[in-house]
């Protein structure tokens, strides 16, 4: 059988403005590449579930194009929100040339009716159990409207997911995930809703063979871990931090800013290859952070954020802050609080993201009863485009509220005031490099 | 004749430096690689690098002049330029 697994084209920003900032700043923050040319980890995993006997390739239309003609047995698309339009566009097509296609991810997940309207069967929430119930179904033509996961998935029996099967001239960033599920209740957040808030990962053991399958491919890769908060259990990730630095790899993770509270975790991170952490910040107002976590963990945190972001920094690990902004308490005087506080901070990059009401969180029950949610396609759902009315700003003035912060942190001065600090970072941390420079 | 030892030994060394801390294989690493699209060195790596490289050669770089630098061969060219210029000032 012949299995095509597709990620459909996605929006890099879908702004010109900002797209405009990124590429003149690129040099700086090479970051946002690295998100946008990441491959899908969750069809490398459903590829690796497929019996052998099947031709499976992914096709990852951000890097490649899709020949709808095809002779494939069977399509299937995993799409986030942004990417569902265009899912929808590629489903049609394939049906009408009589493929069957079958949906799952992110978006097919909360929105399951609407998926079902462009293909044959949807996958809602982690697919591992179902999909090898599909494929069985699927032989025998007698496929299901929708398969529903019943459990979360164990992590620790899932095989290598086939990064072989992936362009090796396509990336130079490959994400690995090693967890899912997240013990933070944010308002905001989708991914909760697919994996839960029960944590679960895999073995170190898996982790290893999993980035050793990576180095056979790329020897010298950068990981990006996408696990939403990758130090969740300390026990956990002090073994596999203890392993990474045999490894000999770079990488990326995120986290939060509780991180700081372990300098010796993070000197170890850094003598096994962290370069940098995502930290969610979400916002610098009190008013703010109450109002998007439940438990009021990040209220709590927020006020060491300023010395927590110089411990991290102090062990030449660089913060990509991650902050959210048109929360119902934020002003436009208080967008250039948050762009001032992240240039004082000498932060090396931000992910700053405009509140969105992805469908299926708290965010967007609320918002709907608010009747604040502005009727925009899917494909504007970047984070990067205004998609409700905030409550104290017009959306105008957030959009461009938006703009100046990014014009902000990247300008001239914050930038070579942060490569200085930096700079004098490494310059003070002494030993860092075993096997650099000789006596020449 | 001494001139060129010396400028292999510094090629050499920038090039383990780099290998060092971008965790990069030696061998994969020479004049034409480009920097950041191919071997994945972003910003915050360049740094490190260059504050490596500043101790040890005892020179001031230039934190913006190295954003503009596209590929190793570049690098090692700018750093000698400095050890030159160094030389000239003591």
């Amino acid at each position: 059988m012949k299995i095509r697994l597709i990620s459909p084209r996605g929006s890099t920003t879908g702004d010109e403005v900002v797209e405009r900032i990124f590429s003149e700043t690129k040099d700086f923050q090479g970051y946002i590449e690295s998100l946008t040319k990441a491959s899908s980890s969750g069809l490398l995993v459903i590829a690796s579930l497929t019996p052998a006997e099947h031709d499976v390739r992914i096709i990852d239309e951000n890097c490649e194009h899709i020949d709808f003609n095809d002779d494939c047995d069977l399509v299937g698309i995993s799409a986030m929100t942004q990417q569902a339009t265009r899912a929808y566009e590629i489903a049609d097509e394939f049906r009408r040339r009589g493929r069957t296609v079958v949906m799952g991810g992110i978006h097919a997940t909360v929105m399951p009716e609407e998926a079902k309207n462009h293909c044959d069967s949807v996958f809602i929430g982690e697919a591992e159990e179902t999909w090898p119930v599909f494929l069985d179904d699927f032989r025998k033509g007698a496929m299901s409207d929708y398969y529903r996961s019943g459990k979360p998935a164990d992590l620790t029996t899932l095989p290598v997911p086939r990064y072989d099967l992936l362009n090796k001239d396509n990336y130079r960033v490959i994400w690995l995930q090693t967890s899912r599920g997240c013990p933070h209740d944010c308002e905001f957040c989708a991914a909760s809703r697919i994996y839960g808030h029960a944590y679960r990962h895999k073995t170190v053991e898996q982790v290893i063979r999993e980035i050793r399958a990576i180095q056979d491919i790329w020897p010298d890769a950068r990981i990006n871990f996408s696990d939403d908060n990758l130090f969740v259990n300390r026990k956990y990730s002090r073994e596999l931090v203890a392993h990474l630095r045999e490894l000999n790899i770079r990488w990326f993770a995120q986290t939060d800013i509780a991180i700081a509270n372990d300098a010796d975790l993070l000197r170890q991170m850094k003598s096994a290859g962290c370069t940098t952490l995502l930290i969610g910040f979400e916002s610098i107002s009190e008013r703010n952070l109450q109002l998007i976590n439940a438990n009021g963990w990040k209220l709590k945190k927020s006020s060491t954020y300023a010395d927590a972001i110089r411990t991290i920094q102090s062990c030449g690990i660089g913060i990509v802050g991650a902050f959210i902004i048109g929360l119902d308490e934020d002003t436009e005087e208080g967008l250039d609080e948050l762009a001032e506080f992240i240039v004082a901070n000498n932060m090396f990059m931000a992910q700053i993201s405009i509140l969105t009401p992805f469908p299926g969180t708290r965010l967007y029950d609320r918002l709907t009863v608010e009747r604040r949610i502005l009727d925009r396609p899917w494909s504007d759902y970047t984070g990067m485009q205004v998609n409700i009315q905030p409550r104290l700003m017009s959306v105008e003035e957030l959009q461009k509220g938006f703009y100046k912060i990014y014009q902000r942190i990247y300008d001239k001065d914050a930038r070579v005031k942060t490569l200085k600090h930096f700079k004098d970072i490494f310059k003070a941390l002494s030993c860092t490099v075993e096997n650099g420079i000789n006596n020449s | 004749m001494k001139q060129v030892k010396n400028d292999a030994l510094l090629r050499e060394s920038i090039i383990r430096t780099i290998a060092a801390i971008a965790r990069i294989n030696e061998k994969n690493i020479d004049d034409s690689v480009l920097i950041r699209e191919e071997l994945g060195i972003d910003s915050i790596m360049s740094l490190e690098i260059v504050a490596q490289i500043e101790r040890h050669y005892g020179i001031a770089v230039d934190e913006e002049e190295t954003l503009q630098i596209k590929t190793v061969g570049e690098f090692i060219d700018y750093v000698q330029s400095k050890i030159i210029h160094r030389g000239r000032e003591t």
